[in-house]
């Protein structure tokens, strides 16, 4: 069977699914949702780096957290779905 | 001749040392201020903060004020995050087969909360980090307006022309915060410290450093 052909057969048997079409969704939008969190990250830099405190550290800790939480998530979708 | 009367020597009074009350008088609102120094770094009025220091601050400058929003301010945002946590259950228990796949179901339900995280911590940086600041020298005013974006304006406490204070509303003055406007002789003519608590109190500080700077200059110690 040639290349051309196993195209046009698996175009003939191809279904369409909804949950394809969500996978893709859900994934661009992490893709937004990641850059995101990383601006969130440098944010809290510059925002520290102006205002130093003893709160720097936990805000620091919980926006690295949030980028931590945003990357499994998108795991999740990648390996689970 | 004898003498009729003979007055006597008047013991000499041992000298007074020095009274302390000019040393007194010296002392600068920044150590005033220290009796009454605030340690919760989430205060919204922060008086002479220990660990505090900023971007443009000089070495011998000192934080006599930092404010922020009043803490009621956050009550919106708060809700609202209160709303996004509750708002799957009620969906799920008012609508039960919205989502039929448990996978998606899930999912959606993990999005939705870190959304409503990514919400919560946001406003918290927008609050937290938006400060008006009053050192012993100069007035700044720490803006984030948006991401990545930062507007630091200042102004010295001598160039400080008039201060006015704007509260009204029942919210207000339920729990006493309000915008205080500082007039100017800079280049930016105003500064507005918004929604700050105890707005009264944040004057008479300011009051009392203008008329430090003024006895600075007639003493010929500015900086």
């Amino acid at each position: 069977m040639t290349p051309f052909e196993r195209l046009v057969e698996y175009l003939a048997n191809f279904s369409f699914r909804l949950s394809w079409v969500l996978k893709g969704l859900f994934l661009f939008g992490m893709l937004f949702y990641l850059a995101f969190g990383v601006i969130v990250i440098r944010q809290v830099g510059l925002m520290s780096k102006t205002l130093e405190g003893s709160f720097d550290l936990p805000i620091k800790i919980v926006a690295w957290a949030h980028l931590g939480m945003i990357i499994g998530l998108l795991l999740i979708i990648l390996l689970a779905f | 001749m004898p003498d009729i009367y003979v007055a006597k020597d008047k013991e000499k009074k041992p000298e007074k040392p020095p009274t302390k009350l000019k040393a007194a008088k010296a002392e600068t609102v920044a150590d005033e201020l220290k009796a009454q120094r605030t340690t919760n770094p989430l205060a919204s009025l922060v008086i002479r903060p220990k660990k505090i220091t900023f971007d443009t601050q000089e070495r011998k400058e000192k934080i006599i004020l930092l404010t922020r929003r009043h803490l009621i301010t956050n009550f919106r945002w708060v809700l609202i995050t209160v709303v996004m946590i509750l708002l799957p259950s009620i969906v799920f228990r008012l609508f039960p087969e919205i989502f039929s796949s448990f996978r998606f179901r899930t999912l959606t339900l993990l999005t939705w909360y870190l959304l409503a995280f990514s919400y919560a911590f946001q406003n918290f940086l927008m609050w937290f980090f938006n400060v008006n600041i009053v050192t012993d020298e100069r007035v700044v005013d720490i803006d984030f307006p948006n991401i990545l974006y930062r507007d630091i304006s200042s102004t010295k406490i001598d160039m400080i022309q008039d201060i006015s204070v704007k509260m009204g509303g029942f919210v207000r003055s339920l729990f006493n915060y309000g915008n205080v406007h500082i007039q100017t002789a800079a280049e930016q003519r105003e500064f507005i410290f918004e929604d700050i608590p105890q707005p009264e109190e944040v004057i008479k500080i300011l009051n009392q450093l203008i008329l430090e700077e003024e006895q600075e200059k007639l003493e010929g110690r500015v900086r």
